[in-house]
């Protein structure tokens, strides 16, 4: 129950984009379309779920001082692999999310599991933290990406939703539209948090 | 004896051989690890790459239904600053030659290796013409050589059957480029890796032509060549200066 109740929180009471406000730059960047948004928020669980199953295996062995230096190399590790999986599998994918695949090294999503939770947890309550913030990195990446590519580019995956006399908004697509929908999910979240407050 | 046991382990304990084991452990299997993933996943790319250049070819010479692979020991494979990765001999559905597509890689790049194909149409006793150019694989500066790849740039290839310079400003003449401003480098490698597929093309033709015993006969009584020399020549590696002299073909000038 206790795991289910993780998994649920990683997605909406520390949700890292709309809570945490962390992993933006991806965010902001990728959420142009569902499928990029799909492709990289995957890309970063995966990473997650991996680093800190490992980092939590490790965390025994590994002294402090070189702490931040190993996980960083075991972050590395995955991404570089995700990388090369994307590069093989998924080429057109890999060539629209661009830098944004190697930069995963040094999201702060993954960086503050790692170094905050799994070298506390078991590799057991590490997967499942790592799976619940990677999930709700990959929620959030979807609704953003939903909304902006539904408004300014009138498409959903790729189809066309609307008549052909739909004039999309191009702006959404462009990096303002990303703050506009940024902002707005920031903002319904702080509106729920703060209604939660007031009715305890 | 005992004290050298003692210092042995005291070289264990040391915080900084510690740090070092266990940070190149972590290094020496991530690497071991990403080695292998590279390794099962090669092929997989090298097909996909096969694929994309194959789309490519049709792209760039839409009139040929068949592509022919041309391996040709007297051409000249390495150019200066850049290599060619494959020669197709394109015909359409009645078996007619229409042009070919060569692949290039240039290394002349701003920043790495430009691949491309470039498409050539060719009748019988006409030059050969650009038909049309595309960039598989580059990795120049986003937003300046990056625009390489953009038609803009590279429909200025387009029905050209020489070219001569490639300009920074101003209208470009017949058999001129204009740069991409702000990446000349990059526009220099592809015009270049272009000319170069022209001439490699031309070479193609010539040799083409030479197998065909009447056009030898002709051309030996022209330059009055031995055959001697002939075999000489194509023993001691082809050389396009050499043959255009010979054969009297095209005017040396253009060199």
């Amino acid at each position: 129950m206790t795991y289910i109740r993780t998994l649920l929180n990683g997605i909406f009471e520390e949700n890292p984009v709309f809570v945490l406000v962390l992993g933006l730059a991806p965010a902001l960047f990728v959420s142009t379309s569902v499928v990029n948004a799909v492709g990289l928020g995957v890309a970063t669980l995966i990473v997650l779920i991996c680093s800190n199953v490992v980092i939590s295996l490790l965390r025994k062995f590994i002294p402090n001082k070189i702490r931040l230096l190993s996980q960083v190399a075991i972050i590395a590790c995955f991404v570089t692999i995700v990388q090369i999986l994307l590069n093989t599998y998924f080429p057109d994918l890999a060539r629209d999310l661009g830098i944004f695949v190697p930069l995963i090294v040094v999201n702060g999503i993954i960086v503050y599991e790692a170094a905050i939770f799994a070298t506390e947890h078991s590799p057991l309550e590490s997967f499942i933290k790592g799976a619940a913030i990677g999930l709700g990195f990959l929620a959030a990446l979807i609704v953003m990406a939903f909304f902006r590519e539904l408004l300014g580019n009138g498409t959903i995956l790729g189809f066309a939703v609307f008549g052909e006399r739909f004039d999309p908004a191009s702006i959404m697509i462009m990096p303002p539209g990303a703050f506009l929908t940024l902002g707005i999910g920031l903002a319904i979240f702080a509106a729920v948090k703060s209604r939660g407050k007031e009715n305890e | 004896m005992a004290r050298k046991k003692k210092e042995k382990k005291k070289l264990l304990e040391r915080p900084g051989i510690r740090y070092l084991i266990v940070l190149g452990s972590i290094i020496i299997v991530s690497t071991v690890l990403i080695w292998g993933v590279n390794a099962l996943t090669e092929p997989v790319r090298e097909r996909n790459a096969e694929v994309v250049v194959a789309d490519g070819r049709e792209e760039v010479l839409p009139a040929a239904t068949n592509f022919e692979r041309r391996r040709l020991p007297n051409i000249n494979y390495r150019g200066e600053g850049m290599t060619i990765d494959s020669i197709y001999q394109g015909s359409d559905m009645h078996g007619e030659l229409v042009g070919y597509a060569i692949t290039l890689t240039s290394h002349e790049g701003h920043a790495g290796d430009i691949q491309m194909i470039v498409g050539i149409t060719y009748r019988s006793n006409m030059p050969p013409i650009v038909n049309r150019v595309i960039i598989l694989a580059m990795s120049e500066t986003q937003g300046l050589g990056s625009r390489a790849a953009d038609d803009e740039f590279l429909d200025q290839f387009i029905d050209k059957t020489e070219i001569h310079a490639v300009i920074n400003i101003g209208e470009p003449a017949g058999d001129e480029i204009l740069a991409i401003s702000g990446a000349t480098v990059t526009s220099n490698a592809v015009a270049n890796a272009v000319s170069f597929a022209l001439d490699t093309t031309r070479e193609v033709i010539r040799t083409d032509m030479m197998t065909d015993q009447q056009a030898q006969d002709i051309l030996e009584e022209i330059t009055e060549i031995t055959e001697e020399e002939i075999r000489e020549l194509t023993e001691n590696g082809y050389n396009g200066y050499g043959y255009y002299q010979y054969y009297g073909y095209g005017t040396g000038g253009e060199y």
